[in-house]
């Protein structure tokens, strides 16, 4: 099939009825998450995640991707109106766009992150149609080791690039190598680390924990902080960006689509430092430096094309490898995985409608919130006025029927209780949650592809040693791992945390 | 966070230990030819090890004053969310979904301002009859029945 064939049937599929309507509820439900702040777009993926095991897989992933990337769109309206990042992403955004909204330039601002968005989306989802097939190619030549080593490298690179302690994020990942071997083995079939209790015998369902670990904690710490909610009052009526603006504005836009997934596609790193390296680098390229902070339209357009095109090139290593590179993205591989679709090289060829059909609902999706964040702009700064009081019972509503409806049983729902217990303490004690997600998920391929190794090799770690891409891959994982003992080194992580740090605050 | 530091590695410590004598009692195999208790044998290793790190460090560490950490009444509120959770999911297939959310809902919305009792019963009576509703009909999804059979 030709490039246009498989275009033009991916939008067969992502036109039919129901994945055009599961596309729209997805960037809808994206873009209102993106908004509200105590809920992200990972909180809200994992509430719906038990929902997509009843669609089809296409249809599910379609949802998913959309809530992603349009919590992306939506995350920049309360950086901009109330100084809130709704979104992690947006944090930056913060930065220039309420300065902008306090000097009555709300709405260009507002109209500059939506079509900087739309800019950087689309072209993120034609680097990722291009990148994609042809890296899964290549990807085909690689075996056990090479997997393994792609993995290792990935869950190194989350821990590296973790905004608390290197340390405490490699612990976390130990804790999810151990969760994931719940259950029964995967070659001899006997039941390991049950505890006696028959439930556990399939496991600890990953709905269970990431539901705990993401929307009950996440309910438990907001909890302790009342939530309070100015807008600014100021027209946002002139939506559409003057022709100064978008000669001030383009160029910040292609910047920040270029590194937003030139960076995202490195496995690990997400929109959030795209954001951040992109405001770094307007100000470093502009004429007028003083300008930032004070409401430069550049410093709005560059993060927040960044942030979106990060979306399109996190996808690439997913797609192409087979290899989730961050917690939410470990959703995405889990919901395939349920319909008995297994990511891996061979999955573009052997699911060509998946693959396209998400593809052009990527682009179908962008079209959609530039429609539904410019016109509908009101109705999102009314959601923003929803006290958390009224807003929280239905997150733990939304989380218990989520986790019951997999198998109609109270245990999963004791369990999603322990991992909020467990995920409140974690953050309470500096600890994340995403290596534990993310090395949960990826256990059982690592496993096996550790055995396999091995048993090639007839039990020598020399393997990974001696075959170059192996090697290679492992080495930079040492040397990223052995860089935090290295104060220069140090440095670079430093900032990357004071990045994150300023986010918190 | 020295103190918080302190109390987590001595826990992860202990899970570690646990867990590594639990993978030598499911079987660790030989490099050659794993068992299933390898991988979590590993895991239980690194970890351990890494507690041990993470234990030590409180000791050299510098840090400046102590910003993190809980407050009691913020926390007690966290608990008696907890313990309305813990009681709600005991009583889930006791009482049946609609009984045992519509009393949730009431007290959830009812826990952090106050709001009028009207109100809060119709939010309540919605949020339960419209969650039911969609996930059941919509869904496919089944809930208990429970007491008198809701």
């Amino acid at each position: 099939m030709g490039f246009l064939d498989n275009i033009i049937l991916g939008f067969q599929v992502c036109l039919s009825p129901t994945n055009f309507l599961f596309c729209l509820i997805g960037v809808t439900l994206g873009t209102l998450v993106g908004v509200l702040p105590g809920i992200g777009p990972m909180g809200c993926i994992a509430i719906l995640f038990p929902a997509t095991f009843k669609m089809e897989a296409t249809t599910g992933i379609i949802m998913m991707a959309g809530i992603w990337y349009g919590a992306m769109y939506g995350g920049s309206t309360t950086s901009i109106l109330v100084n809130i990042p709704g979104e992690a992403a947006s944090v930056v955004t913060c930065l220039d766009g309420y300065q902008m909204a306090r000097q009555g330039r709300a709405g260009p601002a507002l109209g500059i992150a939506a079509m900087g968005s739309f800019i950087a989306g689309t072209l993120s989802v034609v680097g990722l149609m291009c990148v994609a097939q042809p890296l899964a190619t290549l990807a085909l030549r690689f075996g056990p080791p090479e997997y393994l080593a792609v993995m290792c490298a990935g869950v190194v690179i989350v821990t590296y690039l973790a905004r608390g302690s290197t340390l405490k994020a490699l612990m976390m990942a130990a804790v999810g190598i151990i969760l994931a071997n719940t259950g029964l083995d995967l070659i001899t079939g006997l039941p390991r680390f049950t505890f006696g209790f028959e439930e556990l015998t399939d496991g600890i369902k990953l709905a269970s924990i990431v539901m705990g670990l993401f929307g009950i904690s996440e309910v438990f710490i907001n909890l302790e902080t009342a939530f309070k909610t100015d807008i600014y009052k100021t027209k946002y009526s002139n939506l559409w960006p003057s022709l100064r603006d978008w000669a001030d504005s383009i160029w910040a836009i292609l910047r920040g689509t270029a590194i937003g997934f030139g960076l995202g596609s490195l496995p690990g790193v997400g929109p959030i430092t795209s954001s951040f390296v992109s405001y770094a680098v307007e100000k470093k390229v502009s004429k007028h430096p003083e300008r930032f902070g004070k409401g430069a339209i550049e410093g709005v357009a560059g993060p927040e094309s960044a942030n979106n095109a990060a979306t399109g090139g996190n996808l690439i290593s997913l797609i192409a490898l087979g290899i989730p590179s961050n917690a939410l993205l470990a959703l995405l591989y889990s919901s395939l995985i349920v319909h008995g679709i297994q990511p891996s090289p061979l999955f573009i060829k052997g699911h060509p409608d998946i693959f396209w059909g998400l593809i052009a609902s990527m682009y179908l999706g962008n079209v959609l919130l530039v429609v539904l964040n410019l016109p509908l702009i009101a109705i999102w700064v009314k959601v923003l006025k929803i006290p958390y009081h009224i807003l929280f019972p239905l997150i733990l509503l939304f989380c218990i029927i989520g986790v019951y409806s997999l198998d109609s049983s109270t245990f999963d729902l004791h369990i999603m209780l322990i991992f909020g217990v467990l995920g409140y303490l974690m953050r309470k004690f500096g600890y994340e949650a995403a290596p534990l997600v993310l090395t949960f998920v990826l256990t059982p391929q690592l496993e096996a592809h550790l055995r396999r190794s091995l048993t090639i090799s007839d039990g020598s770690f020399a393997i990974f040693f001696t075959r170059p891409i192996a090697a290679g891959v492992l080495s930079f994982a040492l040397f990223l791992l052995l860089s935090n003992f290295s104060p220069y080194l140090r440095k670079g992580r430093k900032k990357h945390q004071a990045f994150a740090d300023e986010e918190d605050g | 966070m020295k103190h918080l530091d302190r109390i987590s590695s001595l826990f992860w410590l202990f899970f570690s230990i646990y867990i590594f004598f639990e993978s030598i009692h499911v079987g660790i195999g030989r490099l050659q030819k794993p068992q299933a208790g390898f991988i979590a044998f590993g895991g239980s290793i690194l970890l351990g090890i890494l507690s041990v790190v993470l234990f030590l460090q409180t000791f050299f560490r510098k840090e400046q004053a102590d910003t993190s950490g809980f407050s009691i009444p913020l926390w007690g509120r966290v608990l008696v969310m907890l313990i309305s959770l813990v009681v709600y999911v005991i009583l889930f297939e006791k009482l049946g979904y609609l009984i045992d959310t519509f009393l949730l809902m009431i007290f959830l919305l009812s826990s952090l301002k106050e709001m009028r009792w009207g109100w809060i019963l119709a939010s309540s009576f919605l949020i339960t009859f419209l969650s039911y509703y969609m996930f059941t009909k919509g869904l496919g999804c089944q809930f208990p029945y429970g007491l008198f059979g809701l």
